[in-house]
Protein backbone atom coordinates (compact mmCIF):
# COMPACT_ATOMS: atom_id res chain seq x y z
CA UNK A 1 0.00 0.00 0.00
CA UNK A 2 1.54 3.60 -0.98
CA UNK A 3 1.09 6.51 1.25
CA UNK A 4 -0.01 9.06 -1.32
CA UNK A 5 -2.96 6.47 -2.23
CA UNK A 6 -4.39 6.64 1.62
CA UNK A 7 -7.86 8.85 1.28
CA UNK A 8 -7.05 11.28 3.88
CA UNK A 9 -10.31 11.71 4.72
CA UNK A 10 -10.27 8.44 6.90
CA UNK A 11 -7.82 10.82 8.55
CA UNK A 12 -10.11 13.47 9.02
CA UNK A 13 -12.89 11.28 10.59
CA UNK A 14 -11.10 10.07 13.10
CA UNK A 15 -9.76 12.88 14.15
CA UNK A 16 -12.94 14.50 14.45
CA UNK A 17 -14.53 11.72 16.04
CA UNK A 18 -11.58 12.04 18.77
CA UNK A 19 -12.29 15.31 19.45
CA UNK A 20 -16.14 15.16 19.50
CA UNK A 21 -16.95 12.12 21.63
CA UNK A 22 -14.58 12.79 24.59
CA UNK A 23 -16.55 16.56 24.71
CA UNK A 24 -19.75 14.97 24.62
CA UNK A 25 -18.88 12.37 26.65
CA UNK A 26 -16.17 13.63 29.11
CA UNK A 27 -13.61 10.46 30.47
CA UNK A 28 -12.17 12.72 33.38
CA UNK A 29 -8.90 11.95 33.12
CA UNK A 30 -7.74 14.07 36.03
CA UNK A 31 -5.68 16.85 35.35
CA UNK A 32 -1.95 16.98 36.70
CA UNK A 33 -0.35 20.01 38.13
CA UNK A 34 3.47 20.08 38.30
CA UNK A 35 3.55 22.40 42.00
CA UNK A 36 7.60 22.73 41.25
CA UNK A 37 9.03 26.18 40.35
CA UNK A 38 10.00 25.29 36.75
CA UNK A 39 6.49 25.15 35.62
CA UNK A 40 5.41 28.43 34.07
CA UNK A 41 1.90 27.70 35.20
CA UNK A 42 2.52 27.18 38.57
CA UNK A 43 5.72 30.21 38.92
CA UNK A 44 2.20 32.73 37.79
CA UNK A 45 -0.14 31.53 40.39
CA UNK A 46 2.58 31.65 42.91
CA UNK A 47 3.06 35.46 41.79
CA UNK A 48 0.05 36.58 41.89
CA UNK A 49 -0.78 34.53 44.95
CA UNK A 50 1.88 36.48 46.48
CA UNK A 51 0.53 39.81 45.74
CA UNK A 52 -0.98 41.70 48.54
CA UNK A 53 -4.91 42.39 48.60
CA UNK A 54 -5.30 46.19 47.15
CA UNK A 55 -2.34 45.87 44.49
CA UNK A 56 -3.05 46.48 40.83
CA UNK A 57 -2.27 43.90 37.34
CA UNK A 58 -2.83 44.82 34.38
CA UNK A 59 -3.93 41.90 32.05
CA UNK A 60 -3.17 42.65 27.84
CA UNK A 61 -5.46 40.60 25.75
CA UNK A 62 -3.63 40.32 22.42
CA UNK A 63 -5.46 37.82 20.87
CA UNK A 64 -8.46 37.37 18.12
CA UNK A 65 -10.86 34.91 18.19
CA UNK A 66 -8.47 31.55 16.26
CA UNK A 67 -6.87 31.59 19.97
CA UNK A 68 -9.86 32.18 22.25
CA UNK A 69 -10.30 28.73 23.44
CA UNK A 70 -6.64 28.57 24.35
CA UNK A 71 -6.13 32.37 25.83
CA UNK A 72 -9.80 33.20 26.82
CA UNK A 73 -9.53 30.42 29.96
CA UNK A 74 -6.19 31.95 30.97
CA UNK A 75 -7.82 34.99 31.35
CA UNK A 76 -11.11 34.03 32.91
CA UNK A 77 -8.75 32.04 35.43
CA UNK A 78 -6.47 34.97 36.15
CA UNK A 79 -8.81 37.44 36.71
CA UNK A 80 -11.05 35.07 39.18
CA UNK A 81 -7.62 34.51 41.24
CA UNK A 82 -7.19 38.55 41.45
CA UNK A 83 -10.93 39.01 42.18
CA UNK A 84 -10.91 36.21 44.87
CA UNK A 85 -7.77 38.14 46.36
CA UNK A 86 -8.96 41.90 46.26
CA UNK A 87 -6.54 43.21 43.38
CA UNK A 88 -7.35 45.39 41.05
CA UNK A 89 -7.34 44.33 36.84
CA UNK A 90 -6.66 46.69 34.31
CA UNK A 91 -7.48 45.20 30.70
CA UNK A 92 -5.96 47.05 27.68
CA UNK A 93 -5.46 45.02 24.13
CA UNK A 94 -3.13 45.46 21.40
CA UNK A 95 -4.99 43.26 19.02
CA UNK A 96 -8.59 44.95 18.38
CA UNK A 97 -10.82 41.80 19.07
CA UNK A 98 -9.16 41.19 22.45
CA UNK A 99 -11.25 44.10 23.62
CA UNK A 100 -14.52 41.59 22.91
CA UNK A 101 -12.36 39.61 25.58
CA UNK A 102 -11.00 41.48 28.13
CA UNK A 103 -14.80 42.22 28.98
CA UNK A 104 -16.05 38.78 28.81
CA UNK A 105 -13.03 37.74 31.24
CA UNK A 106 -13.81 40.48 33.08
CA UNK A 107 -17.40 39.96 33.78
CA UNK A 108 -17.31 35.92 33.82
CA UNK A 109 -16.50 35.90 38.09
CA UNK A 110 -17.44 39.95 38.97
CA UNK A 111 -20.83 38.68 40.16
CA UNK A 112 -19.65 36.04 42.39
CA UNK A 113 -17.23 37.76 43.94
CA UNK A 114 -19.28 41.27 44.18
CA UNK A 115 -16.58 43.65 41.76
CA UNK A 116 -18.02 46.80 40.32
CA UNK A 117 -16.49 47.98 37.15
CA UNK A 118 -14.08 51.09 37.50
CA UNK A 119 -13.92 50.17 41.70
CA UNK A 120 -12.37 47.06 41.26
CA UNK A 121 -11.53 46.37 37.59
CA UNK A 122 -11.57 48.54 34.14
CA UNK A 123 -11.62 47.87 30.43
CA UNK A 124 -9.43 50.57 28.61
CA UNK A 125 -9.74 49.27 25.72
CA UNK A 126 -7.84 48.69 21.83
CA UNK A 127 -4.60 50.39 21.30
CA UNK A 128 -3.18 50.68 18.02
CA UNK A 129 0.58 50.82 16.84
CA UNK A 130 2.06 47.34 18.69
CA UNK A 131 5.53 47.95 20.55
CA UNK A 132 4.76 52.05 20.37
CA UNK A 133 2.04 51.54 21.86
CA UNK A 134 3.06 49.17 24.63
CA UNK A 135 5.62 51.69 25.27
CA UNK A 136 3.48 54.77 26.07
CA UNK A 137 1.39 52.53 27.85
CA UNK A 138 4.11 51.71 30.23
CA UNK A 139 5.21 55.19 29.89
CA UNK A 140 2.04 57.16 30.83
CA UNK A 141 -1.19 54.91 31.21
CA UNK A 142 -3.28 57.38 31.84
CA UNK A 143 -1.99 59.19 29.04
CA UNK A 144 -2.14 56.99 26.21
CA UNK A 145 -5.61 55.94 27.53
CA UNK A 146 -7.51 59.61 27.93
CA UNK A 147 -10.87 57.62 28.41
CA UNK A 148 -11.77 53.61 28.80
CA UNK A 149 -14.34 51.77 27.23
CA UNK A 150 -17.15 53.53 28.16
CA UNK A 151 -15.99 57.45 27.80
CA UNK A 152 -15.32 57.92 31.42
CA UNK A 153 -12.25 59.64 31.97
CA UNK A 154 -9.00 57.74 33.52
CA UNK A 155 -8.50 60.38 35.77
CA UNK A 156 -11.72 59.72 37.80
CA UNK A 157 -11.48 55.67 37.56
CA UNK A 158 -10.87 54.97 41.55
CA UNK A 159 -8.78 51.07 40.25
CA UNK A 160 -6.51 53.76 38.34
CA UNK A 161 -6.02 55.83 41.15
CA UNK A 162 -2.89 54.20 42.66
CA UNK A 163 -1.36 53.77 39.04
CA UNK A 164 1.14 56.50 37.88
CA UNK A 165 3.95 57.05 35.47
CA UNK A 166 6.12 54.27 34.28
CA UNK A 167 3.46 51.89 35.31
CA UNK A 168 4.47 52.65 38.79
CA UNK A 169 1.52 51.00 40.87
CA UNK A 170 1.36 48.21 38.69
CA UNK A 171 2.53 44.99 40.56
CA UNK A 172 2.33 42.95 37.73
CA UNK A 173 1.72 42.85 33.72
CA UNK A 174 -0.01 39.82 32.25
CA UNK A 175 0.06 39.37 28.27
CA UNK A 176 -2.10 36.60 26.73
CA UNK A 177 -0.67 36.69 23.16
CA UNK A 178 -1.69 34.87 19.97
CA UNK A 179 1.54 36.28 18.48
CA UNK A 180 2.89 40.37 17.48
CA UNK A 181 2.19 42.61 18.84
CA UNK A 182 2.27 40.64 22.73
CA UNK A 183 5.02 38.87 24.44
CA UNK A 184 8.09 40.15 22.76
CA UNK A 185 7.08 43.53 22.71
CA UNK A 186 5.70 43.49 26.77
CA UNK A 187 9.22 41.78 27.43
CA UNK A 188 11.37 44.40 25.70
CA UNK A 189 9.34 47.36 26.83
CA UNK A 190 7.85 46.09 30.24
CA UNK A 191 10.23 44.18 31.34
CA UNK A 192 13.68 44.87 30.10
CA UNK A 193 13.29 48.48 30.06
CA UNK A 194 11.28 49.16 33.10
CA UNK A 195 11.50 46.26 35.17
CA UNK A 196 8.30 45.29 35.85
CA UNK A 197 7.54 41.50 35.97
CA UNK A 198 5.94 40.04 32.84
CA UNK A 199 3.77 36.74 33.13
CA UNK A 200 2.47 35.13 29.67
CA UNK A 201 -0.10 33.40 27.79
CA UNK A 202 0.53 32.14 24.72
CA UNK A 203 -1.12 29.09 22.19
CA UNK A 204 0.85 26.08 22.59
CA UNK A 205 2.36 26.30 19.11
CA UNK A 206 4.11 29.19 20.66
CA UNK A 207 5.03 28.62 23.64
CA UNK A 208 8.29 26.78 22.72
CA UNK A 209 9.65 29.94 21.28
CA UNK A 210 9.01 31.81 24.31
CA UNK A 211 10.48 29.77 27.22
CA UNK A 212 14.00 31.33 26.86
CA UNK A 213 12.74 34.21 28.13
CA UNK A 214 11.01 32.08 31.02
CA UNK A 215 14.46 30.25 31.40
CA UNK A 216 16.27 33.61 31.46
CA UNK A 217 13.68 34.97 34.00
CA UNK A 218 12.64 37.81 32.16
CA UNK A 219 8.76 36.12 31.57
CA UNK A 220 7.63 35.44 35.72
CA UNK A 221 5.75 32.62 34.48
CA UNK A 222 4.09 31.05 31.26
CA UNK A 223 0.79 29.83 30.38
CA UNK A 224 1.19 27.57 26.76
CA UNK A 225 -2.17 26.53 25.64
CA UNK A 226 -5.00 24.91 26.33
CA UNK A 227 -2.92 22.79 28.84
CA UNK A 228 -1.74 26.07 30.34
CA UNK A 229 -5.11 26.97 30.62
CA UNK A 230 -6.52 23.91 32.34
CA UNK A 231 -4.04 23.72 35.07
CA UNK A 232 -4.57 27.11 36.27
CA UNK A 233 -8.24 26.30 36.18
CA UNK A 234 -7.29 23.41 38.36
CA UNK A 235 -5.49 25.66 40.67
CA UNK A 236 -7.57 28.42 41.44
CA UNK A 237 -10.10 25.34 41.52
CA UNK A 238 -12.45 26.87 39.03
CA UNK A 239 -12.74 23.81 36.32
CA UNK A 240 -14.00 25.59 32.96
CA UNK A 241 -13.99 25.58 29.16
CA UNK A 242 -9.77 24.25 29.07
CA UNK A 243 -10.41 21.77 31.44
CA UNK A 244 -13.24 20.12 30.01
CA UNK A 245 -11.34 20.16 26.56
CA UNK A 246 -8.11 18.76 27.99
CA UNK A 247 -9.78 14.93 27.00
CA UNK A 248 -10.84 15.90 23.48
CA UNK A 249 -6.98 17.32 23.29
CA UNK A 250 -5.55 14.14 24.96
CA UNK A 251 -7.35 11.73 22.49
CA UNK A 252 -6.60 13.76 19.65
CA UNK A 253 -2.59 13.67 20.39
CA UNK A 254 -3.07 9.66 20.97
CA UNK A 255 -4.51 9.38 17.51
CA UNK A 256 -2.03 11.81 15.57
CA UNK A 257 0.56 9.51 17.69
CA UNK A 258 -1.19 6.81 15.80
CA UNK A 259 -1.06 7.75 12.29
CA UNK A 260 2.59 8.78 12.87
CA UNK A 261 3.51 5.05 13.76
CA UNK A 262 1.58 3.98 10.77
CA UNK A 263 2.81 6.05 8.29
CA UNK A 264 6.50 5.07 9.66
CA UNK A 265 5.63 1.36 9.40
CA UNK A 266 4.12 1.88 6.13
CA UNK A 267 7.19 3.71 4.84
CA UNK A 268 9.66 0.99 6.14
CA UNK A 269 7.34 -1.99 4.74
CA UNK A 270 7.80 -0.37 1.02
CA UNK A 271 11.44 0.52 2.05
CA UNK A 272 12.33 -3.56 2.55
CA UNK A 273 9.96 -4.19 -1.13
CA UNK A 274 12.09 -1.60 -2.53
CA UNK A 275 15.08 -3.07 -1.27
CA UNK A 276 14.34 -6.61 -2.67
CA UNK B 1 14.39 64.81 -5.04
CA UNK B 2 11.90 62.01 -4.84
CA UNK B 3 14.24 59.92 -3.30
CA UNK B 4 16.53 62.11 -1.15
CA UNK B 5 13.31 63.46 1.51
CA UNK B 6 11.89 60.06 1.91
CA UNK B 7 15.37 58.73 2.41
CA UNK B 8 16.59 62.02 5.26
CA UNK B 9 12.81 60.77 7.15
CA UNK B 10 14.22 57.36 7.94
CA UNK B 11 17.37 58.57 8.68
CA UNK B 12 16.39 61.37 10.99
CA UNK B 13 13.88 59.13 12.24
CA UNK B 14 15.88 55.79 12.82
CA UNK B 15 18.61 58.09 14.07
CA UNK B 16 16.37 59.91 16.65
CA UNK B 17 14.74 56.47 18.48
CA UNK B 18 18.26 55.05 18.60
CA UNK B 19 19.57 58.32 20.19
CA UNK B 20 16.56 58.08 22.57
CA UNK B 21 18.16 54.89 24.05
CA UNK B 22 21.29 56.90 25.40
CA UNK B 23 19.77 60.23 26.11
CA UNK B 24 16.02 60.07 26.84
CA UNK B 25 16.89 63.53 28.49
CA UNK B 26 15.75 67.30 26.29
CA UNK B 27 15.30 67.37 23.43
CA UNK B 28 15.99 63.81 22.15
CA UNK B 29 13.68 62.29 24.42
CA UNK B 30 10.57 65.22 24.04
CA UNK B 31 10.81 64.49 20.46
CA UNK B 32 10.58 60.57 20.57
CA UNK B 33 7.62 60.99 22.44
CA UNK B 34 5.83 62.88 19.83
CA UNK B 35 7.39 60.90 17.05
CA UNK B 36 5.86 57.69 19.17
CA UNK B 37 2.50 59.77 19.21
CA UNK B 38 2.23 60.45 15.98
CA UNK B 39 2.88 56.86 15.13
CA UNK B 40 -0.05 55.61 16.64
CA UNK B 41 -1.58 58.63 14.93
CA UNK B 42 -0.47 56.87 11.98
CA UNK B 43 -1.32 53.32 12.53
CA UNK B 44 -4.82 54.32 13.26
CA UNK B 45 -4.69 55.44 9.85
CA UNK B 46 -2.98 53.10 8.16
CA UNK B 47 -6.21 50.59 9.59
CA UNK B 48 -8.57 52.74 8.17
CA UNK B 49 -6.83 52.61 4.72
CA UNK B 50 -6.55 48.75 4.93
CA UNK B 51 -10.44 48.79 5.17
CA UNK B 52 -11.07 51.57 2.63
CA UNK B 53 -8.62 49.26 0.47
CA UNK B 54 -10.74 46.27 1.41
CA UNK B 55 -13.92 47.41 0.29
CA UNK B 56 -12.50 49.20 -2.90
CA UNK B 57 -11.17 46.10 -4.29
CA UNK B 58 -14.36 44.14 -3.05
CA UNK B 59 -16.79 46.60 -4.35
CA UNK B 60 -14.88 46.47 -7.57
CA UNK B 61 -15.52 42.59 -7.86
CA UNK B 62 -18.66 43.13 -7.20
CA UNK B 63 -19.68 45.96 -9.56
CA UNK B 64 -18.04 44.01 -12.31
CA UNK B 65 -19.60 40.20 -11.10
CA UNK B 66 -15.98 38.94 -11.46
CA UNK B 67 -15.33 34.94 -10.36
CA UNK B 68 -16.19 34.98 -6.41
CA UNK B 69 -18.36 37.77 -6.41
CA UNK B 70 -20.44 36.31 -3.73
CA UNK B 71 -17.67 36.25 -1.32
CA UNK B 72 -17.28 40.56 -2.07
CA UNK B 73 -21.07 40.37 -1.48
CA UNK B 74 -20.83 38.33 1.85
CA UNK B 75 -17.90 40.23 3.00
CA UNK B 76 -19.19 43.96 1.83
CA UNK B 77 -22.54 43.05 3.75
CA UNK B 78 -20.81 41.96 6.82
CA UNK B 79 -18.69 44.88 7.15
CA UNK B 80 -21.60 47.42 6.20
CA UNK B 81 -23.59 45.48 9.09
CA UNK B 82 -20.94 44.97 11.92
CA UNK B 83 -20.17 48.67 11.73
CA UNK B 84 -24.32 49.73 11.49
CA UNK B 85 -24.62 47.29 14.96
CA UNK B 86 -21.65 48.65 17.07
CA UNK B 87 -22.49 52.41 15.61
CA UNK B 88 -26.39 52.33 16.48
CA UNK B 89 -26.42 49.47 18.93
CA UNK B 90 -23.45 50.19 20.83
CA UNK B 91 -20.77 47.18 22.00
CA UNK B 92 -22.45 46.00 25.33
CA UNK B 93 -23.76 42.88 26.36
CA UNK B 94 -26.69 41.83 24.89
CA UNK B 95 -26.05 44.03 22.35
CA UNK B 96 -26.49 43.37 18.10
CA UNK B 97 -22.83 43.71 17.56
CA UNK B 98 -22.37 41.54 20.82
CA UNK B 99 -24.23 38.73 19.59
CA UNK B 100 -22.45 38.75 15.91
CA UNK B 101 -18.89 39.02 17.39
CA UNK B 102 -19.86 36.09 20.26
CA UNK B 103 -22.16 33.82 17.94
CA UNK B 104 -20.77 34.40 14.14
CA UNK B 105 -17.52 35.88 14.29
CA UNK B 106 -15.78 34.20 17.20
CA UNK B 107 -17.12 30.63 16.03
CA UNK B 108 -16.12 31.07 12.24
CA UNK B 109 -12.41 31.97 12.96
CA UNK B 110 -11.92 29.28 15.77
CA UNK B 111 -13.30 27.24 13.33
CA UNK B 112 -10.57 28.02 10.51
CA UNK B 113 -7.89 27.84 13.15
CA UNK B 114 -9.03 24.65 14.54
CA UNK B 115 -8.61 22.72 10.62
CA UNK B 116 -4.93 22.89 11.49
CA UNK B 117 -5.43 19.84 13.30
CA UNK B 118 -7.02 17.92 10.66
CA UNK B 119 -4.33 19.59 8.11
CA UNK B 120 -1.29 18.45 11.42
CA UNK B 121 -2.51 14.76 11.39
CA UNK B 122 -2.68 14.25 7.60
CA UNK B 123 0.60 15.82 7.05
CA UNK B 124 2.13 14.06 9.97
CA UNK B 125 1.48 10.82 8.02
CA UNK B 126 2.36 11.64 5.07
CA UNK B 127 5.81 13.22 5.72
CA UNK B 128 7.01 12.61 9.55
CA UNK B 129 9.46 9.73 8.80
CA UNK B 130 12.27 7.58 10.70
CA UNK B 131 14.13 8.73 7.36
CA UNK B 132 17.58 9.18 9.40
CA UNK B 133 18.94 9.18 12.89
CA UNK B 134 18.13 12.62 13.55
CA UNK B 135 14.99 12.37 11.48
CA UNK B 136 14.27 9.30 14.41
CA UNK B 137 15.11 11.83 17.05
CA UNK B 138 12.94 14.48 16.43
CA UNK B 139 10.13 12.01 15.61
CA UNK B 140 11.01 10.36 19.07
CA UNK B 141 10.88 13.35 21.22
CA UNK B 142 7.98 14.72 18.92
CA UNK B 143 5.75 12.09 20.53
CA UNK B 144 7.22 12.39 24.02
CA UNK B 145 5.65 15.86 23.95
CA UNK B 146 2.83 14.56 22.21
CA UNK B 147 1.83 12.62 25.04
CA UNK B 148 3.72 14.35 28.01
CA UNK B 149 1.70 17.85 27.16
CA UNK B 150 -1.78 16.01 27.89
CA UNK B 151 -3.24 14.58 30.82
CA UNK B 152 -3.11 10.90 29.41
CA UNK B 153 0.43 11.16 29.15
CA UNK B 154 0.33 11.15 33.08
CA UNK B 155 -2.13 8.22 32.97
CA UNK B 156 0.22 6.20 31.13
CA UNK B 157 3.28 6.98 33.01
CA UNK B 158 3.92 9.68 35.73
CA UNK B 159 7.22 10.19 33.84
CA UNK B 160 5.97 11.23 30.52
CA UNK B 161 5.43 14.78 31.93
CA UNK B 162 8.93 14.98 33.61
CA UNK B 163 10.63 14.00 29.93
CA UNK B 164 8.76 16.46 27.88
CA UNK B 165 9.42 19.27 30.23
CA UNK B 166 12.61 18.71 30.21
CA UNK B 167 12.93 18.31 26.49
CA UNK B 168 11.60 22.07 26.43
CA UNK B 169 13.43 23.67 29.19
CA UNK B 170 16.84 22.13 27.62
CA UNK B 171 16.92 21.14 24.01
CA UNK B 172 14.40 23.31 23.25
CA UNK B 173 15.37 26.02 24.69
CA UNK B 174 19.03 25.76 23.09
CA UNK B 175 17.32 25.56 19.97
CA UNK B 176 15.26 28.77 20.18
CA UNK B 177 17.96 30.78 21.42
CA UNK B 178 20.02 30.06 18.62
CA UNK B 179 17.56 31.14 16.33
CA UNK B 180 16.38 34.38 18.38
CA UNK B 181 19.90 35.64 18.40
CA UNK B 182 20.37 34.58 14.66
CA UNK B 183 17.61 36.27 13.71
CA UNK B 184 17.86 39.46 16.40
CA UNK B 185 21.29 40.15 14.54
CA UNK B 186 19.48 40.20 11.07
CA UNK B 187 17.17 42.52 12.50
CA UNK B 188 20.25 44.30 13.48
CA UNK B 189 22.08 44.63 10.15
CA UNK B 190 18.59 45.09 8.53
CA UNK B 191 17.82 47.95 10.52
CA UNK B 192 20.98 49.40 10.09
CA UNK B 193 21.17 48.86 6.22
CA UNK B 194 17.34 50.85 6.03
CA UNK B 195 18.49 53.61 8.47
CA UNK B 196 21.80 54.25 6.52
CA UNK B 197 19.89 54.29 3.20
CA UNK B 198 21.83 51.04 1.77
CA UNK B 199 18.60 48.59 1.74
CA UNK B 200 16.05 51.23 -0.23
CA UNK B 201 13.64 48.26 -1.29
CA UNK B 202 10.93 49.90 0.84
CA UNK B 203 10.76 52.71 -1.98
CA UNK B 204 9.94 50.48 -4.85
Amino acid sequence: MKIKEFDRRIIFIFIALAVIIPLLLPLNIPIPVDKSMNNGVYRAYNLIDSLPSGSVILISFDFDPAAAPELLPMGQAMVAHAYSKDIGVITTALWPQGVRFAEEALLAHAHTYQKERWNDFVNLGYKAGGVVAIDNIVEDIKKTYPLDLYGKSTAEIPVLQPVNTNLEGVSLIITLSAGDPGVIGWVQIGRDRYGKKVIAGCTAVSAPAYRPYFNSGQLSGLLGGMAGAAEYEQLVNLPGTASSGMDAQSIAHLFIIIFIILGNIIYLVNRRKTVK
Amino acid sequence: MKRMIPLFITFASGFLIIMSFFIPHYPVGELTNIMKEWYMVVAVFAMILGILNLFKVNAHKLIKLKPGWWYALILISALIFMVIAGWIGGMEEGSWFDFLFKFVYTPLNATMFSLLAFFVASASFRAFRARNIDAGLLLIAAILVMLGRVPLGNLISSYLPLIQSWIMEFPNTAGQRAIMIGAALGVIATSLRIIIGIERSYLN
